[in-house]
């Protein structure tokens, strides 16, 4: 130790310092002011303080050196050792002295404000983790695909096809529907095979079958329990547009020569002017012009050519004009029987404007009227058809829509009998029809079918006439 | 230093507590949905914009908001003119309103829609019985017959895509109904945004019912 002081004392002397007493570092510290205060103190004050404490302070350690040298080292003893050294007790003086650091408001907040961040985000993120869900979604990848292609419209179009078949199945499957054009000056040829003859109503049962779509709901006149002239048999003619049934009746001795028809279209009800057109000279009896223009079943007309009363009406078109004789039945688009008695047309402007508004066809113009609604009409007087002498009579009758009866009664063989006009309304009305009008009787009077006059005609041969009105088959050539 | 050991117990405590918390909620509720504190708006507007353009006709632009961005095949016009109306009509006829708000589901996002429109079977239903109405009273009506038959006695192709035409275009003045459907609209989260996820639903609702 002594050792050590004096090699310390060398290196000291040799910094121009005495020996330095640690013993005393404390007083010295406190001498310099560094005692806990913090004092700034001036380079020189410091180098000053230095200087003569630390030759002070180099004067007692040498004293004391030398005093220590002489005396033998003293061992302290374990009291002593246990007594906080001076040194100690002077270093805690200094602490205590020094003042306690005081926590701040601002500090405070702060720091709790920082822990509990900390402590929320450790929360969350605890929760998470144990919940397995990510919150960060931020570059995280899906893992459902995406869609493939999907083609909307082609599936529509296969849908609407689907659709369109449907609706077009019980479309297409409907009966054709065949009419005639009134231009047309010859009708579709009917086919001969389709032409037949039976002896008894009781035979043609199959044909009212067979005809049940044409005949629809509509109830036939002729039927099994008819009153047929069984001698002279049953014509009929039957396709899809056309069925006729032609027989003849006994009524008072006067044959009823009757043939029902029923049609598929309007058109097929026709009229015919010999010549082709409205006024030509040329006339032809009923069965040559029925052939010509290739009638199922026709009936001599009005004979217009020989008289001018009535309203006549060809192609629609009013041809002549006369109302106030004569009854006119006008015929129309639908088919039907139109009655404008003589006098309810009093001007060739009002009958137009009747032929417009009623879509009239053609008309006859003979009359009179004989069944009105069902009920026979005829009347007390009229100008045409010897109404009150026994004549052979004509007439063409609606039974319903599109459903006619042509009409002659006439005698043959032993029955010779004829009837008045209002006779033979009277029987006409018997056979259920709605509407009648009577045609141009005696010779005139002729029912032509399959090239051949059904009736007898008066006196053996037919009358040149200048009209017929018939019935037509409308399916076309070849079909 | 009574204040730094009041700070530090109240700490411990909340420490305590919410790792507690942490723990039971781990424990106990693995399966439940995230919950979204406020819905995201950017999802929503995606449906919004998917709808309106489907309602505006633009499948186009709806298939670009659709995870995959599929063609929807609505590129053309239909087949058929019948078709065409018809799909026309329904195109014309759409309209949509959003039902609550988004929320989540197992994958991610879903938005509740109601979708209007024409409901395509109701003019398709009664068709056939309109086709072949028109169909008779169209024979009646004609002026020629060479306009309905052709030279081998059928009916005009044209002729009977015509009465087609006219059933259809009856049929939706007459017949037409409309269908309202409640659509899931799912959504996922990809590449940086929100995506429309197609399932045959909401592919069924925008086509008018036909494709499933």
């Amino acid at each position: 130790m002594e050792d050590e002081i004096l090699e310390k004392d060398d290196f000291w002397k040799e910094l121009g310092l005495d020996e330095i007493n640690f013993d005393n570092l404390d007083a010295v510290l406190a001498e310099l002011g560094m005692d806990g205060e913090s004092t700034v103190k001036s380079e020189a004050d410091v180098k000053k303080a230095e200087s003569p404490v630390k030759k002070d302070s180099v004067k007692k350690k040498t004293k004391k050196a030398e005093t220590a040298a002489k005396k033998p080292a003293e061992k302290k003893t374990t009291a002593q050792k246990k007594q906080p050294s001076q040194k100690k007790k002077k270093a805690e003086a200094a602490r205590s002295d020094i003042p306690e650091r005081r926590p701040t408001v601002i500090g405070t907040v702060a720091s709790t404000a920082v822990k509990t961040v900390a402590v929320v985000i450790c929360a969350l993120i605890t929760v998470s983790l144990l919940c397995g869900i990510v919150l960060m979604s931020a570059g995280t990848a899906s893992s459902m695909n995406g869609a493939s292609n999907v083609a909307i419209l082609d599936k529509f179009d296969m849908f609407m096809t689907n659709q369109i078949s449907n609706a077009l199945d019980g479309v297409l499957s409907v009966e054709k529907v065949y009419w005639l054009n009134d231009s047309d000056m010859v009708a579709p040829k009917p086919k001969a095979d389709n032409y037949g003859h039976v002896s008894t109503p009781a035979e043609l049962m199959w044909l009212l079958e067979e005809a049940a779509d044409l005949i629809g709901d509509q109830e036939m006149i002729f039927n099994e329990n008819t009153p047929v002239w069984v001698e002279k048999g049953i014509h009929y003619y039957y396709d899809e547009t056309i069925l006729v049934i032609t027989w003849k009746e006994v009524i008072d001795r006067v044959v009823y020569n009757l043939s029902e028809v029923r049609i598929a279209h309007p058109s097929q009800f026709r009229r015919f002017l010999a010549g082709g057109e409205f006024g030509s000279d040329k006339q032809y009896i009923t069965t040559d012009m029925a052939s010509s223009v290739n009638a199922v079943v026709a009936s001599s007309g009005d004979f217009y050519k020989y008289r001018r009363n009535g309203a006549v009406v060809y192609g629609g078109q009013l041809r002549r004009f006369e109302g106030e004789k004569v009854d006119t039945c006008f015929i129309n688009e639908d088919g039907d029987l139109l009655f404008a008695y003589r006098g309810d047309l009093t001007s060739e402007e009002q009958a137009i404007r009747y032929i417009e508004e009623n879509k009239v066809r053609f008309s006859l113009a003979f009359g009179p009227v004989l069944v009105d609604g069902g009920k026979a009409c005829p009347p007390a007087s009229y100008m045409l058809g010897e109404i009150h002498d026994h004549y052979a009579r004509a007439a063409i009758c609606q039974v319903d829509k599109l459903h006619y009866l042509l009409i002659s009664a006439c005698g043959e063989d032993g029955y010779q009998n004829r009837h008045t006009i209002a006779e033979f309304a009277a029987n006409v009305e018997s056979f259920g029809v709605q509407k009648a009008y009577a045609l141009d009787g005696g010779q005139t009077t002729v029912i032509a079918m399959d090239g051949k006059a059904i009736n007898d005609v008066e006196f053996g041969s037919q009358r040149q006439i200048s009209d017929i009105l018939y019935f037509a088959t409308a399916m076309p050539d070849g079909e | 230093m009574k204040m730094k050991r009041l700070f530090a117990a109240i700490f411990a405590l909340i420490g305590i507590f919410t790792a507690a918390t942490a723990i039971y909620i781990g424990v106990n509720f693995t399966d439940r949905d995230p919950q979204l504190l406020t819905p995201p708006t950017v999802a929503r507007s995606k449906v919004v914009m998917m709808m309106n353009a489907v309602c505006a006709g633009d499948y186009e632009q709806a298939s670009q908001t659709i995870l995959g961005t599929p063609s929807l095949g609505v590129d053309r016009d239909a087949a058929d003119e019948a078709g065409a109306l018809i799909w026309e009509a329904f195109r014309e006829s759409l309209s949509f309103e959003l039902v609550g708000e988004c929320y989540t589901t197992a994958d991610g996002l879903a938005q509740n829609v109601l979708l209007t429109g024409l409901d395509i079977e109701s003019v398709t239903v009664n068709l056939k019985e309109r086709s072949q109405t028109l169909l008779e009273q169209r024979v009646l009506d004609a002026e020629d017959i060479s306009e309905i038959y052709d030279e081998n006695n059928e009916y005009r192709e044209a002729f009977v895509l015509e009465v087609l035409h006219d059933a259809v275009q009856q049929a939706l003045e007459e017949d037409a109904a409309e269908r309202t459907v409640e659509l899931t609209v799912k959504l996922c989260y990809h590449d940086g945004s929100w995506w429309v996820v197609a399932d045959n639903a909401l592919l069924d609702a925008i086509s008018g019912g036909i494709l499933y």
